[in-house]
C-alpha cells in the first residue's frame, strides 16, 4: 500500500480544533498526531462528499466563550456542527459513513485524566442520542495516529509510527 | 548497555552551549537582577542578542515600534520572557540537524521543547506558582538528555522497535533497559558540563520521575514539568517514536491539586499560544515519518 498521494491529489490540512467539508472529489483531508484527541470522519458516498473533525475536548460546558470562538475544539459543538456543515451541502444522515479515530492515552494516565477516554464517551454519548451509527473505529492505545479522507473515494488511511491500515 | 565513559564523551563532544546564556541563567532566579544586568551580559554575544532582538520583534508579541537593545526588550516583554527567548536562542544554536533514534529533526525537537515551555509556565501558574518563573526555561531545557541518548538509541533502533511494539513499555523504561541510563540522568550531565544552574540540571534530570527530585523546588518544578510534558504528548506537539508510551504519574498529578477537568480547561486557554510559540522559536510539528508496510 503506498503513502505516496498522487500527483492530481489536493491535499487540504485539518488543524487540532478544526473541522472542514468538502465537495472536491480530488481531495485528501488530512489531520496530523491525534494523540488523545478525536477525528470524526464523514463520508457521503453518493455525493462524494467527505468532511472531518479534529475535536481536543470532551466537553465546552466550563469554557462557553472558547465554544463560541472554535467550536471544533469540542466534541459537544464540534460534531453537530460538522454534520451541520454536511447537512448544508445535500447531505442526509442515513447516507453517511461515519468513522471515528484517536482517542489514545498515556500509560498509567489515572481514569480523570484520561482525555482521551473522556473524549471517545462524551462522542459515544452525542452520537447515541442523534442516532449516528458508527461504521468503524481505531480507538484508544498508546497511539499517537494521523488520519486521512480521500473525499473522492471514500478511503480512511489511518498511521502511526509503526503502521499503516486502510479503515 | 552503555558505559559512563561512553556518554561522558558523547556530552563532551557536543557544541558548546553560548557562555553569555549560561552566565544569564545564573541569575535565573535573582530577584535583583536588572535590564541593565541582561544587557551586560549578553552585549558580548553579538549573534546571540541578534537572535533574541529578532524573537522579541516577532509578530508573537504584536505589533508596535521594534525594539533594538536587549535592555529595550526587557523593558517592553519583562525578565522571564528574555530568560526564555536567550534560552531558545542558545538551544537552537547546538541542536543536531536530526536525531535519529528519536525520528525527529531539529524543528520537531524545539516544538516539542516550546511547547512544554509554555504548557509549564500555565501549569505552574495555576497549580504551584512558586515555580511559575522558571518553568519557562526549565520546560525548553527538559528534554536536553536526548541530544545525547538519540545516537546510542539509533544504534540499537531494531530492539527499540520490538521492545515499544510487543511490550507498551514506556520509552524512558526502553532507554533504561537498553543503555542503562535515560534522557533524564544524561540531560543532568549536559547540564553539568554547560554550567546551567542546579535547577535546571534536576529539572532535566527528574522531569519523567518527579518524585525522586531530592529538594522540595525542583520536586514541584520536576512535577510541573511532567504534567506539561504529558499535555503535549496528547495533544500532538510531540512526534517521536515512542508516541504515547510515556507514563503520566497519578500521583504527581494529584500532588499539584489538580482536579478532574482542570488540565482540559489549561489546554483550552493555551493550546493557541503553545502553536504559536512553537511556530515563534523555529519548531514545527511535522507528521510522523511514515512507516513503511509492505
Ligand atoms: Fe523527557
Ligand atoms: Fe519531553
Amino acid at each position: 500500500m503506498s503513502a505516496q498521494p498522487a500527483a492530481t491529489e489536493k491535499r487540504q490540512v485539518v488543524g487540532i480544533g478544526e473541522l472542514c467539508v468538502s465537495d472536491q472529489a480530488d481531495t485528501v483531508l488530512i489531520t496530523y498526531a491525534l494523540g488523545s484527541c478525536v477525528a470524526v470522519v464523514v463520508h457521503d458516498p453518493k455525493r462524494r462528499v467527505g468532511g472531518l473533525l479534529h475535536y481536543m475536548l470532551p466537553q465546552s460546558k466550563a469554557m462557553p466563550e472558547k465554544a463560541v470562538a472554535q467550536p471544533g475544539m469540542f466534541a459537544d459543538t464540534g460534531v453537530p456542527m460538522l454534520f451541520h456543515r454536511l447537512y448544508a451541502v445535500g447531505c442526509h444522515k442515513r447516507e453517511l459513513v461515519v468513522k471515528v479515530v484517536g482517542g489514545g492515552h498515556l500509560l498509567g494516565a489515572a481514569d480523570a485524566f484520561d482525555i482521551g477516554h473522556r473524549n471517545l464517551e462524551v462522542l459515544d454519548k452525542v452520537f447515541a442520542r442523534s442516532g449516528v451509527f458508527v461504521a468503524a473505529r481505531d480507538v484508544g492505545g498508546a497511539v499517537s495516529r494521523t488520519v486521512e479522507l480521500n473525499v473522492g473515494t471514500g478511503r480512511v488511511t489511518v498511521r502511526s509510527h509503526r503502521k499503516e491500515h486502510v479503515l | 548497555m552503555i558505559t559512563a565513559e561512553e556518554v561522558a564523551v558523547e556530552v563532551d563532544r557536543l557544541p558548546v552551549f553560548p557562555a553569555s546564556v549560561a552566565a544569564l541563567l545564573k541569575r535565573l532566579r535573582d530577584p535583583e537582577v536588572t535590564a541593565r544586568d541582561v544587557e551586560a551580559i549578553l552585549r558580548p554575544d553579538a549573534l546571540l542578542t541578534a537572535r533574541v532582538l529578532k524573537l522579541a520583534n516577532s509578530s508573537y508579541y504584536g505589533a508596535g515600534s521594534p525594539v533594538a537593545t536587549v535592555k529595550d526588550a526587557v523593558v517592553r516583554l519583562g525578565l522571564q520572557t528574555l530568560f526564555g527567548l536567550a534560552t531558545s536562542s542558545g538551544l537552537a544554536q547546538v541542536l543536531p540537524k536530526r536525531l535519529a533514534g528519536y525520528g525527529i529533526d531539529a524543528q520537531a525537537f524545539m516544538g516539542h521543547s516550546a511547547a512544554v515551555a509554555v504548557f509549564a509556565e500555565q501549569v505552574g501558574r495555576r497549580y504551584a506558582p512558586e515555580v511559575e518563573k522558571v518553568a519557562f526555561t526549565a520546560g525548553l531545557l527538559h528534554d536536553l538528555g536526548k541530544l545525547v541518548i538519540s545516537a546510542f538509541l539509533d544504534r540499537q533502533s531494531a530492539a527499540l522497535r520490538v521492545k515499544l511494539e510487543s511490550e507498551e513499555m514506556a520509552l524512558l523504561d526502553v532507554e533504561r533497559e537498553l543503555l542503562g541510563t535515560d534522557h533524564g540522568e544524561v540531560g543532568a550531565r549536559i547540564c553539568e558540563r554547560w554550567r546551567l544552574p542546579q535547577l535546571i540540571a534536576r529539572a532535566a534530570a527528574f522531569h519523567h520521575q518527579p518524585a525522586l527530585a531530592p529538594d522540595a523546588e525542583s520536586r514541584r518544578l520536576c512535577a510541573v514539568l511532567h504534567v506539561a510534558d504529558a499535555l503535549t504528548h496528547v495533544f500532538g506537539f510531540s512526534t517521536d517514536v515512542g508516541e504515547l508510551q510515556r507514563r503520566l504519574e497519578p500521583e504527581v498529578v494529584a500532588s499539584l491539586g489538580i482536579a478532574p477537568g482542570g488540565l482540559e480547561l489549561v489546554v483550552a486557554e493555551s493550546v493557541a499560544q503553545a502553536q504559536a510559540m512553537v511556530a515563534m522559536m523555529g519548531g514545527e510539528l511535522p507528521a510522523p515519518k511514515l512507516a513503511v508496510v509492505a
